[in-house]
């Protein structure tokens, strides 16, 4: 029987290592390298950039499309374009100056209707660039139920690179729940392309985020001025 | 050392495992996609149901036939009367339909009707009914299968086609009722 | 050396060379892009051009500040209108067939037909089989765009799909730089049949 020694601090350590399970090693080095990283912020909130505040007609630079908002107003309803809002409902205009920074045509959504003719809320993957919150009777925030070309009225809206052009964001409210001097906020949107599609044709985007809020004090033109 | 049995080689030592591959391959292969080729063709016009011209076929829940097919040239009066573009003709098709039951629905099916043309010097060419060409005048009365009537009627389904339609070709009207698919009627004019 | 070192050799040789050719081959292999490209037809300006189910002539191409359409429409912009006539026509199928991608590239910016002018362009109307459509599309371009080095090489490329991926798509060459900036331009309404 051979002798028992009288082992050594580094033997004794390396017995007490056998006898330790693997896992409770492996937590143990999980955690305190936890610990180590928390002291360099590694277990505080992530900062959520927060939205910027502008004014009424300062343009704000998405990655995509450069947004100038300019004002907001209320008319009953564009019967040349044929937005007409159901009874007891006005139209909320917003007008913007959008230019497309990117170098391929970009087309602006809007709401697509359910048969009833209620906007239909729509994944927000397809983009939009404007919200509106802050309107009594309005989803929270919602993509408008149409995008009109001030200058001749067309919707079905394409963006041209390089190419501004100044728009109507039209939005149907209860006439109600807005009147003249009313402010509103109005959200800018922005998305980032995530990467492109592997089978799909253009490219896939994250979620849009608000990038800007701005706030505005409603007009109102009543029936409307011939533009 | 002589007398030793030479040992078997490796095809024969494997010739089970090797059997098994060559079945089950092919199998794995057909399963996997045998879903998809088969959905395809269910989907689309595939499997005609030929008639001859004057010929009465049986088709989904009706019978049909072509009754009358008649050719307004461009250049003619009446022509000129529906606005015909330069160099096209008018295909007026008079279709006979009896309707022998209805569908899933309890209502006589709707169709959908279009012009085929094959053989000739082009390729095989499609016109669908009620196409981007609006003519002038009075169009026939009905130009498609009716969702109500359940006793024998005729409709006139109108191709606007290029003036060299059907010359040195063959002309057919295909009928899709889309509960019959991938089963369409294929009534010759000629 | 002994016949076995040289068997080792050997082996790692092969194994080098089998190496070196894979990792030739995945570099070389047709990425998505290439896999899924449009099939391109060169076409010149003034000549018929034919592809799958689409078969189109462009006749001319023009340069204006301003231009009225055939349905009276007359839209300003804030560069210039390029204004190109032309007759379309699907060959073999008129199902879902419209100049869906009807696109001007310069360098490496491209501008897509406007829809401005509603149903006075071809983009917005859907195309039929053997009769031809002739009339006119308009984009809109930056002044400085259209005078730039790159106009001069500019293409229309023309498909019947808004996705052009896997199907015709014709590509004319166009010299924008070499065209006078015209006043105005009047363009007729789109019209059917053999010109």
């Amino acid at each position: 029987m051979p002798l028992k020694k009288h082992s050594s601090s580094r033997e004794k350590t390396r017995q007490l290592f056998d006898r330790v399970p693997t896992t409770w090693l492996v937590t143990a080095v999980a955690a305190v390298l936890l610990a180590v990283s928390a002291v360099f912020g590694g277990l505080d909130d992530a900062e959520v950039q927060a939205a910027t505040v502008i004014q009424a007609g300062d343009p704000h630079a998405g990655s995509e499309l450069t947004l100038t908002v300019d004002q907001a107003l209320l008319i009953d309803a564009f019967p040349e374009q044929l937005v007409i809002p159901d009874e007891g409902n006005r139209l909320l205009v917003v007008r913007a100056v959008v230019e497309n920074t990117t170098n391929e045509p970009r087309r602006l959504i809007t709401a697509p209707l359910r048969s009833s003719g209620a906007a239909r809320l729509q994944s927000t993957i397809e983009a939009d660039v404007l919200r509106i919150s802050g309107v009594h009777g309005q989803a929270l925030t919602s993509p408008p139920t149409s995008i009109l070309v001030i200058d001749d009225g067309s919707d079905k809206v394409v963006v041209q690179p390089d190419m501004p052009v100044e728009l109507a964001f039209v939005w149907e409210v209860p006439a109600a729940a807005v009147a003249k001097g009313d402010t509103i906020e109005v959200q800018l949107l922005d998305r980032v392309l995530i990467s492109e599609g592997e089978l799909t044709y253009g490219g896939l985007y994250g979620d849009p985020v608000v990038t800007a809020r701005l706030e505005l004090v409603l007009g109102d033109v009543g029936a409307g001025v011939s533009e | 050392m002589k007398g030793e049995v030479k040992p078997a080689g490796w095809l024969r030592r494997n010739h089970r495992a090797l059997l098994a591959v060559l079945v089950l391959l092919p199998a794995t292969l057909g399963i996997m996609f045998a879903n998809q080729w088969l959905g395809y063709f269910d989907e689309w016009p595939s499997r005609p149901v030929p008639a001859a011209a004057g010929e009465t076929i049986e088709y989904g829940n009706a019978r049909w036939r072509v009754e009358a097919s008649d050719r307004v040239l461009g250049d003619s009066a009446a022509g000129r009367e529906r606005d015909l573009p330069t160099g096209t003709d008018l295909l007026v098709v008079t279709v006979a339909v009896d309707p022998t039951g209805t569908g899933p629905d309890g209502k006589p099916d709707l169709c959908s009707a279009r012009l085929e043309e094959s053989g000739g010097q082009h390729a095989t060419r499609t016109w669908s009914n009620q196409g981007p060409i609006s003519l002038d005048g009075p169009g026939p009365e009905r130009t498609s299968c009716s969702s109500k009537l359940t006793t024998p009627y005729t409709f006139d389904a109108e191709f606007v086609v290029p003036a060299d339609a059907g010359e040195s070709s063959s002309l057919s009207v295909s009928i899709v009722v889309v509960e019959a698919l991938p089963e369409y009627a294929s009534l010759a004019l000629d | 050396m002994t016949a076995s070192r040289w068997r080792y050799l050997a082996n790692g040789a092969a194994l080098v060379t089998l190496l070196s050719v894979a990792a030739v081959v995945m570099h070389s292999a047709p990425d998505r892009e290439l896999q899924q490209s449009p099939i391109r037809v060169a076409a010149a300006l003034g000549e018929p051009a034919s592809g799958r189910n689409i078969h189109a002539t462009v006749h001319s191409v023009a340069v204006a500040e301003a231009v009225t359409a055939g349905n009276g429409w007359a839209g300003t912009t804030a560069g210039v209108w390029v204004v190109v006539d032309l007759s379309v026509e699907a060959v073999v199928d008129d199902v879902g067939a419209a100049l869906g991608t009807a696109v001007l590239r310069v360098g490496d910016t491209s501008y897509s037909a406007s829809t401005r002018p509603g149903d006075a362009t071809v983009a917005a109307v859907g195309l039929t089989t053997g009769i031809a459509l002739t009339g006119p599309l308009m984009f809109e371009l930056p002044t400085d765009v259209v005078s730039s080095a790159a106009a001069a090489t500019a293409s229309l490329e023309l498909a019947t799909n808004s996705d052009p991926r896997v199907d015709s798509l014709l590509v004319v060459p166009v010299d924008l730089a070499g065209l006078d900036v015209q006043q105005s331009i009047d363009v007729d309404f789109p019209e059917w049949g053999v010109r």
